[in-house]
């Protein structure tokens, strides 16, 4: 485990958590060993093979669900966390082995995050509009000690999804 | 076999599978396992922020020892009634007929509270215009489409009854106490009774322009009471559970989250497991009665809070409002993005200001329930991922602490 990362136990719960959330935002129900399988196949396959391997029929009304309670916004924080926590916007668990489950629970968190939107336009449009705080360092090796590094804004994606959504109606893809 | 277990017997829970585990809970609230808690926030004179506030978590697990828990009663209706009635366990939608809009508030709990602290001048804390009126408050909005279609209807304007005892749920009755828990936001209405303003008899109403109440019908704000009545009105607004340090009255305190429900037509002895109109009735800490009505204006705008305990007036937008000026034509339509009518308590009862609770199918109340308790661990994990597991860290990033706390921040950092 890397110092500092988080908790073990949280992340085991978290990755569970992750699990209901992708099983609620798809109509199919997954068996009762699905857990150790995806675990398996977040271990051993990229985050494409592993974002594949979810391709139930969405389920709408869970998807508005998680817009309006803000929970994809919380899943988009999450997922953004560990970069922010290297204050970089690469590769934050470089440094791990490969086994390691905040790594794994990085993948489940975008998968859920993906899902959450998926195949919804409203769903999309309203991620899109979206912002977080993603800290920009003022060179790889500055550290947390420099001056406040200023917030990357989120305008400049948010355009490109934009043109996205509008010129294809949707994107089936995962636009993170 | 066996013997009957009663209420307050106490148990113990042995695994079949793995006797002679127990099932056991940590006699200490267990906060190493989260990021950050509520009692270590306050050792620095600080609160978590809405999203993250649970109150002492323990550790449930197996254990060898002998361990026990007593059993409670929380809730236990007949047969009949868990089927017919409305209990503390429904979720349901407020539908105010007069316009066809339903009592909504936003599902963000930190609504208005803008958490970035990490640079000190941008510290935006939003209100309404009057700079008075908190963030987060309820409105009424007319759903896109055929409002009475339940697929059309959001789920920001979900609410559930809690009796005002927390480890008991029952069902609901006329003109009995209960609290009103916005399910989205997991917040609870509240109602302001220190602060008021008034509306003179005569008194020109307001314009309704900008709300999406607007043209729904042609009553205004003032309609529909006595030509000599003057108006008291009271803000409404969404807090977190009741503090107890709160004044009575104020928006917080155990007085200002009490509702009580009044049948139009009392034909039931208690609320039914399907359409019920009634109006909502608040008491104040003064004792009088105070009335749900529909100001017939839009909700307040949010500006930043300007008041001196803030400092300076700043410009800085917060993520929604930047989110609103990038909005797009045609999307913010369909999401129903438009501004929702203000609600406000009367000291006058209006007869056409009634709602009716329209209870959720059973599988959407389900789902929000579930993907609503999974919220705050993901923002718990948010916070500590971000901050390396130093609880200082986090404590810093998620509060508005200023030029103060960062120099001690950064001397913490280089130590």
């Amino acid at each position: 485990m890397v110092p500092g990362s988080p908790h073990l136990n949280l992340c085991s719960y978290l990755v569970r958590i992750c699990l209901d959330c992708i099983d609620d935002f798809q109509m199919e129900t997954r068996s009762d060993d699905f857990i150790n399988d995806a675990l398996k196949k977040a271990n051993t396959s990229s985050p494409q093979q592993f974002a594949d391997s979810f391709s139930g029929e969405p389920n709408p009304i869970a998807q508005k669900i998680a817009v309006e309670i803000k929970l994809v916004d919380a899943l988009f924080a999450a997922a953004l966390a560990p970069y922010n926590r290297v204050l970089s916007n690469a590769r934050p668990f470089a440094k791990a082995p490969m086994n390691e489950l905040p790594q794994v629970l990085l993948k489940f968190l975008f998968v859920a995050l993906q899902r959450s939107f998926f195949s919804n336009q409203a769903a999309q449009a309203y991620f899109c509009s979206r912002s977080a705080r993603v800290w920009e360092p003022k060179n790889p090796n500055s550290g947390l000690g420099g001056p406040n590094p200023p917030l990357l804004p989120a305008q400049r994606k948010w355009k490109l999804w934009r043109d996205i959504i509008l010129t294809q109606g949707f994107s089936r893809t995962c636009l993170i | 076999m066996g013997t009957p277990v009663y209420s307050d017997d106490e148990l113990v829970l042995q695994s079949v599978a793995l006797e002679p585990l127990v099932l056991g809970c940590s006699a200490r609230a267990n906060d190493q396992f989260w990021g950050a808690s509520d009692a270590e926030a306050a050792k620095f004179g600080l609160r978590l922020p809405h999203s993250m506030r649970t109150g002492p978590r323990f550790e449930v697990s197996g254990a060898f020892e002998l361990r026990s828990f007593v059993m409670h009663l929380y809730h236990r209706p007949d047969e009949e009634s868990r089927k017919s009635l409305l209990t503390g366990m429904h979720n349901f939608r407020f539908f105010y007929p007069e316009s066809g809009a339903y009592l909504s508030a936003s599902g963000d709990a930190d609504k208005g509270e803008v958490l970035d602290a990490i640079d000190p001048k941008n510290k935006t804390r939003l209100r309404g215009a009057d700079q008075q009126t908190p963030a987060h408050v309820p409105y009424l909005k007319i759903p896109p489409g055929d409002a009475a279609s339940p697929q059309n209807a959001s789920f920001k304007s979900v609410w559930c009854f809690e009796s005002m005892e927390e480890d008991e749920s029952t069902t609901v009755a006329w003109r009995k106490p209960y609290r009103l828990r916005h399910v989205a936001s997991g917040k609870y209405l509240a109602v302001d009774t220190l602060s008021s303003t008034y509306l003179e008899a005569g008194q020109a109403p307001l314009n309704g322009e900008g709300s999406n109440l607007l043209g729904s019908d042609s009553r205004k704000r003032g309609e529909g009471f006595e030509e000599d009545d003057t108006l008291q009105l009271f803000t409404a607004a969404l807090v977190d559970a009741e503090d107890p340090n709160e004044t009575p009255g104020a928006l917080g305190s155990r007085e200002s989250i009490i509702f009580r429900l009044s049948p139009t037509d009392e034909v039931h002895e208690k609320l039914i497991n399907g359409v019920n109109t009634l109006r909502l009735e608040h008491q104040a800490a003064s004792g009088e009665t105070l009335y749900f009505v529909s100001a017939r204006e839009p909700k307040l705008k949010l500006t930043p809070l300007t008041s001196s305990n803030e400092g300076s007036a700043v410009q800085t937008k917060s993520n929604d409002s930047q989110a609103a000026d990038l909005d797009l034509e045609g999307v913010s339509s369909s999401l129903g993005n438009t501004h929702g009518g203000r609600v406000l308590f009367s000291t006058k009862l209006n007869a056409v200001d009634v709602l009716k609770v329209v209870p959720l199918l059973l599988p959407e109340s389900f789902l929000i329930t579930q993907l609503k308790d999974r919220m705050n661990l993901f923002h718990q994990y948010t916070y500590y991922a971000s901050t390396y597991g130093k609880r200082l860290l986090v404590l810093f990033y998620i509060n508005d602490l200023g030029q103060k706390f960062t120099n001690r921040f950064e001397a913490f950092l280089h130590s």
